[in-house]
């Protein structure tokens, strides 16, 4: 094999690895997004409040309380549960007694977005936290570099989209979910608790959203100002997996990571965030339903 | 009502008015100047130390009697480095303290508040930013540090000189980083050196990996410029090292902050990055800042960012010392200077408000910034 040829594979290889792992991290935000979603039909823009809180929180035990990482997974995941549950609770549940709008949630959650940003800024400071304090250990895999957080990424995305198929797939937890799902309304008629279902569906996404914090906190350090971003791609993962379908989320980050990156062949990359959008918009367009969706089909009168 | 009722609520009313006007002649004699700082966002730890510069400019006026206590009120508005959110800030500033002087901070701000401050009547005094679009009149404007034409030719006859002839610039997506990239890439040209590698990154970038990765596979370079704020640049080091690519990176000013060292780590060692020759070492008066830095915010760490916002607020209390009161007074005085003597070094004056001040190039050594000595 000539060495060009092996430098063009070695290439093409590292920039696919560097796509699997972006598109881990959007599919690890977007899999507790789109499991919130999928059961509440609204966009809970605060998805981005409970990464920072859990950024921020193991940031804060790690780095500078310096307690044992085994001790701060746990009480991280605590964090972000209990957070989303009080955003249920306290925001959410109250707008819905009042029929308030799928629009008006969105506000509220964007409004707690932004004061949860403010609140850390105040606290923290806005200048970039490191939680890694150097170059993380690489090693070289066939022809590419991967990193340690690198890896535990792209494991931990495979864990957990399986563990979310799975409670989904087989649990009554899963099944009421789905029901939900697939109509809201016959659930209601049926007397699914609905309260009870998303206030543990809120605990189970935002402990997701907080162990996506630790590993994409590790991996890319961190500033308030992420919160939106980091949402942001988080959704046009679950929108490109397949709305509608939490596990689509996982799916829809590595297509949209694997595009992202693998576009430095022929454009630019600074045209890498443009092209994500692009993406976004053919979906939306050409194939609403996602990669995992089925088209809806229109019914005659 | 009774007369006695009445002739105290005239007496209390009178009373009011007279304060009211009272405090109204105070506030004409004292005058505002503002700041409008990235006290948020991602460029915050540079905003903070230019909120101590001009907070200890104003302590040390006081401090030797140029102005009593009270006689200047230092307004500072938070702008995130966002154009159009301080834009705002500055509106604000104007239309409730109406203020003599602002300054502001970074290229893509000044650009957007100079038109109004120059319909105003305003003073900006510019320690940050070096994009060539700023100094393009003779108006309100006046810079004390050098723009990109001067720091880019120096940075490009640094790199060509020391026997690197490939070059390549990835640089920031803002008005500082287009100015930088173009002076750049002009002289080192003009010198004989080859750009093979140029892309752009958008502002708060934080995955650089696809650029380091195309980086290393196409292009065979001798040195990589990249004019970009400090975090920026150093989340590129480590990012780098992690994917094994050891190009040599040459920046500018903004490096020169230790939560730049922080986020890099190691990475940082042997940076190239060009900044204002003032001595943290030695000299006596920056001795004296560090102290007060020390005593006031309990920071050990000066900067030039420090040093070059002490400079401004000391420049516009010097024209107001002197009695120049207003906007158009004080623009007059500053445009007679030929230099100014400050804490970050000997400015010297040019046309359009343009600076230049004497540069160095700079290194890290096993995680300490050292002037770079050419073995």
């Amino acid at each position: 094999m000539s060495a060009e040829l092996n430098g063009n594979i070695g290439f093409l290889s590292q920039l696919a690895l560097n796509g699997i792992v972006a598109g881990a991290t959007y599919g690890l935000v977007g899999l507790g997004f789109s499991l919130i979603y999928s059961t509440t039909r609204f966009f809970h823009l605060a998805h981005g409040a409970v990464y920072l809180a859990g950024a921020y929180a193991f940031y804060a035990l790690l780095r500078l309380a310096g307690f044992p990482p085994l001790l701060v997974i746990p009480i991280v995941i605590g964090i972000t549960s209990l957070f989303g549950m009080l955003l249920e609770l306290s925001v959410y549940q109250r707008l819905r007694k009042r029929h308030a709008t799928p629009r008006v949630m969105l506000i509220a959650s964007l409004g707690v977005l932004i004061v949860t940003q403010n609140l850390l800024s105040l606290i923290f400071g806005s200048d970039t936290k490191v939680l890694s304090s150097s170059s993380q250990l690489s090693y070289f895999i066939i022809n590419v570099r991967l990193s340690s957080v690198q890896a535990n990424i792209i494991i931990m995305n495979v864990l957990l989209g399986f563990a979310v198929w799975l409670v989904l797939r087989f649990s009554r937890f899963g099944r009421n979910i789905r029901a939900i799902i697939d109509d809201p309304e016959l659930a209601h008629i049926v007397g699914l608790p609905y309260r009870h279902i998303s206030l543990i569906v809120f605990a189970f996404g935002s402990g997701l959203a907080g162990i996506a914090a630790m590993l994409i906190g590790s991996y890319t350090d961190l500033t308030p100002a992420l919160g939106f971003e980091i949402v942001l791609m988080g959704i046009i993962a679950g929108v490109v997996g397949g709305p509608g379908n939490p596990i689509g989320a996982i799916w829809g980050g590595f297509l949209v990571g694997l595009i992202q990156h693998l576009s430095v062949i022929v454009v630019l990359a600074k045209w890498q965030r443009t092209i994500v959008f692009v993406v976004l918009i053919a979906f939306l367009v050409l194939r609403p339903q996602g990669i995992t969706g089925r088209p809806v089909k229109q019914l005659s009168n | 009502m009774r007369p006695r009722h009445l002739f105290c609520a005239i007496s209390l009313s009178i009373l009011t008015s007279l304060l009211a006007c009272g405090n109204s002649t105070h506030k004409q004699t004292s005058l505002t100047i503002g700041a409008v700082f990235p006290l948020t966002g991602s460029l915050a730890v540079y905003g903070t130390y230019m909120k101590q510069g001009v907070e200890l400019a104003l302590d040390d006026a006081v401090r030797q009697g140029m102005i009593n206590q009270g006689d200047v009120r230092l307004v500072i508005e938070d702008g995130e480095a966002n154009p159009a959110k301080s834009v705002a800030a500055f509106q604000k500033i104007v239309s409730i303290d109406d203020p003599v002087a602002v300054i502001p901070a970074t290229s893509g701000v000044i650009l957007a508040i100079k038109p109004i401050a120059n319909r105003e009547k305003i003073v900006l005094i510019n320690a940050t930013a070096i994009s060539t679009d700023i100094e393009d009149a003779d108006d309100y404007l006046f810079s004390l540090i050098p723009n990109a034409n001067i720091e880019g030719k120096l940075l490009a006859e640094f790199a060509f000189n020391s026997g690197r002839k490939r070059a390549g610039v990835l640089f920031r997506n803002d008005a500082s980083g287009k100015s930088f990239m173009e002076v750049f890439d002009r002289h080192f040209r003009a010198l004989g050196g080859t750009i093979v590698y140029e892309d752009a990154h958008p502002p708060n970038e934080t995955d650089f990996r696809p650029y380091i990765t195309n980086l290393a596979h196409n292009n065979q370079i001798d040195i990589l410029f990249m004019p970009s704020v400090g975090p920026e640049v150093a989340t590129f080091l480590k990012q780098a090292r992690e994917l094994g690519e050891q190009a040599q990176v040459l920046t500018y000013t903004p490096f020169h902050s230790p939560k730049n060292l922080e986020i890099a780590g190691a990475a940082a060692n042997g940076i190239l990055f060009s900044g204002p020759a003032f001595d943290t070492s030695s000299s006596e008066e920056i001795k004296d800042l560090s102290a007060k830095i020390a005593a006031k915010y309990g920071q050990q760490e000066i900067n030039y960012y420090i040093a070059s916002h002490y400079d401004a607020m000391m420049l516009l209390i010097i024209a107001i010392s002197h009695g120049n009161k207003t906007g158009p007074a004080i623009k007059d005085y500053i445009a007679n200077l030929k230099t100014y003597n400050g804490k970050s070094g000997i400015v010297t004056f040019g046309p359009y408000g343009t600076a230049t001040l004497p540069l160095r190039i700079y290194t890290v050594t096993e995680g300490k910034f050292v002037p770079y000595q050419d073995k």
